[in-house]
């Protein structure tokens, strides 16, 4: 099976392609996290203590344990990194639905698992790389600072790998999405749905609670992995399993993708149906709760609002859906 | 041996392909006709895996090729136009070809790009669509699989580049090997092919060596004098191609018929070379040219 899978002429091809993300993504890497030190230790060099190295003095008087002192950076380093994965992940398998690029890859002597499990690899090495080279310069700044004394290396490097779970696992998703759309937008679209959906759902529940009593809805906050990306206090045993379930399911779905529908929306037959289904409800939701807070408050307001957003996103998809789009 | 066997393809609620079976044998030129929407280029393309079949199966040497897509570094596509592969280098290709196809033959690859003038740090897209043909099939015969699909190679390619193109192909055959070719170019056809598969209405509707398609079917210019009746080409085995005044021309599949006319004296019988465009005209509907 391994050596099977390590086909050199898949892997050149696969990594040509995605080698400029390679290179971006080191690049916003660096930006986002061992630029910051960089610059602390080129002004101490300097001889300048002021300035924005104050910030760091400030910090340390402020906070006795000294790994804190890197938090925010790091949490921002985590945010990029996402992003960054996702737009990987739209480059890998957004861009492929045009210029019959999946049509050449499914004519290769490959199975499309292979395909699939090789972009992933690649992906899953572009991630790893760039994450860990840019904090590797950064433990180096942070010593050269003079501040390694002071951090709590192990609750650092434990942050660290719960933060390659986590952009992983966010990259898996990503992937995941992408074997269901048949277009670059749709892709890119669809991701930004994912990020934000649950965010929407949490503003819809806490207006039809209130209205319908429903207790389980008010609950919404506690429901697992509702909040992924915005949250991030997920411990790795939940990335884990997001990363396990969305590589089964992006396996299962780009072998089962059909290439003469690339240009649609969806490429897979039942998230076309799961695809009216939520937009159709997602819009209902929507003008509920617009009606109910701009027209008419109260439980018929939100009723009339739900069913003509019902009818409205019904007709949308429908048209929407009949499209095929070039990008 | 590649084998087709009753394939069926719907896409977006219509049947593109139903129930299309043939085979290829090694050494052979097999010529895929059918007007446009056929479903010619999806036939190749489920042919190749780029599709998956509904129904039906394609094996190369009894493996199913879906199943096992290995097999395929014997089975090469070549579409009617190399956009996949428009962002890389001439070279980049060989050299990601030669990696994926184990046989790849790195001499003839360079050597015809250098006999057309390409040089390999050239990019694809930089290519007019005659040598981006010539270039796509150049890649696709240096890959020495043994059954090769190309797809309208010739589609707005000029009539140097087609010439090109065909001795490209003829002289890359061996007789382990295979091409299919679909294409409108019947002329080019008529002199290569060894077998037909005509496609009507995504059915494979009848399929032809070149030979007994001329032992077949016989092109005759018919002159009808002092009063003879034309009726006698009323008949499902005739074609008129062309009829000006008394003088038909026709082609006719029966040989009775054609001895019953040859006795008649009233009649003055010419035969004419078959050509395939005149039997695709008949076998794909097209209304022949009376006056």
């Amino acid at each position: 099976m391994l050596p099977k899978i390590f086909d050199r002429g898949l892997w050149w091809k696969e990594l040509r392609q995605a080698r400029l993300m390679m290179v971006v993504m080191l690049i916003v890497g660096f930006f986002a996290l061992p630029y910051t030190h960089i610059r602390y230790y080129f002004i101490m060099e300097s001889g300048e203590i002021y300035g924005e190295l104050m910030h760091i003095v400030r910090d340390l008087k402020e906070t006795t344990a000294g790994f804190w002192i890197v938090e925010d950076l790091l949490s921002s380093f985590l945010s990029t990194m996402i992003v960054m994965s996702l737009i990987l992940a739209v480059y890998q398998l957004g861009l492929e639905r045009h210029g019959q690029k999946q049509e050449f890859n499914f004519s290769l002597p490959y199975s499309r698992n292979h395909i699939y499990l090789v972009k992933l690899f690649i992906g899953f090495g572009i991630v790893v790389a760039s994450i860990m080279i840019n904090v590797l310069l950064d433990i180096a700044m942070l010593i050269a600072l003079d501040l390694g004394f002071m951090m709590m290396w192990e609750s650092y490097l434990v942050y660290i790998g719960e933060l390659l779970l986590l952009v992983i696992s966010a990259y898996s998703i990503g992937m995941f999405v992408g074997t269901i759309s048949g277009t670059l937008i749709a892709h890119i679209t669809f991701t930004i749905v994912v990020i934000y959906y649950p965010e929407f759902l949490k503003w819809s529940f806490r207006t039809i609670s209130y209205l319908y009593n429903i207790s389980f809805l008010q609950m919404y906050n506690d429901y697992p992995l509702t909040t992924y990306f915005f949250d991030m206090k997920y411990d790795s045993y939940h990335s884990l399993i997001v990363l396990i379930v969305t590589i089964g399911l992006g396996v299962i779905h780009y072998r089962s993708n059909h290439a003469e529908y690339n240009g649609r929306w969806v490429v897979v037959p039942i998230w076309e149906k799961i695809l009216i289904i939520g937009f159709t409800i997602s819009s209902g939701l929507f003008f509920g709760v617009y009606v109910h807070y701009q027209h008419h408050s109260g439980t018929i307001g939100y009723g009339i609002g739900f069913g003509f957003g019902l009818l409205i996103g019904y007709v949308m998809i429908k048209l929407l859906n009949r499209l095929r789009v070039r990008f | 041996m590649l084998r087709i066997e009753t394939i069926e393809k719907r896409i977006d609620n219509r049947q593109v392909l139903s129930g299309v079976s043939f085979e290829v044998e090694p050494g052979q030129i097999v010529g895929l006709l059918g007007r446009n929407g056929t479903g010619k280029t999806t036939m190749l393309r489920t042919i190749v895996g780029i599709y998956n079949p509904d129904s039906g199966k394609v094996t190369l040497d009894g493996i199913d090729v879906h199943a096992k897509p290995e097999v395929k570094r014997d089975l090469v596509f070549i579409p009617d136009a190399p956009t996949a592969l428009e962002g890389y280098k001439l070279g980049e290709c060989g050299r990601m070809f030669a990696r994926i196809y184990p046989n790849f033959d790195m001499d003839f690859f360079q050597d015809t790009l250098k006999q057309f003038g390409l040089a390999e740090g050239q990019k694809v897209r930089k290519l007019s669509k005659g040598m981006k043909m010539l270039f796509s099939t150049t890649l696709g015969l240096a890959t020495r699989a043994r059954y090769i699909l190309l797809d309208e190679p010739t589609n707005g390619v000029d009539v140097i580049a087609k010439k090109q193109l065909l001795a490209l192909i003829m002289e890359a055959l061996t007789p382990e090997s295979s091409i299919v070719i679909s294409t409108h170019m019947l002329h080019e056809l008529d002199r290569i092919a060894d077998k037909i598969v005509l496609l009507r209405d995504g059915k494979t509707d009848e399929q032809w060596t070149l030979e007994q398609l001329q032992q077949q079917v016989r092109k005759l210019q018919i002159v009808f004098t002092n009063g003879a009746s034309a009726q006698l080409l009323d008949q499902p085995c005739v074609h008129v191609l062309q009829q000006i005044g008394p003088v038909h021309t026709v082609l006719m599949e029966s040989e009775e018929l054609y001895s019953l006319l040859s006795d008649n004296n009233k009649l003055l019988i010419d035969e004419l070379p078959l050509t395939l465009e005149d039997w695709f005209m008949w076998k794909s509907g097209g209304d022949g040219d009376a006056a």
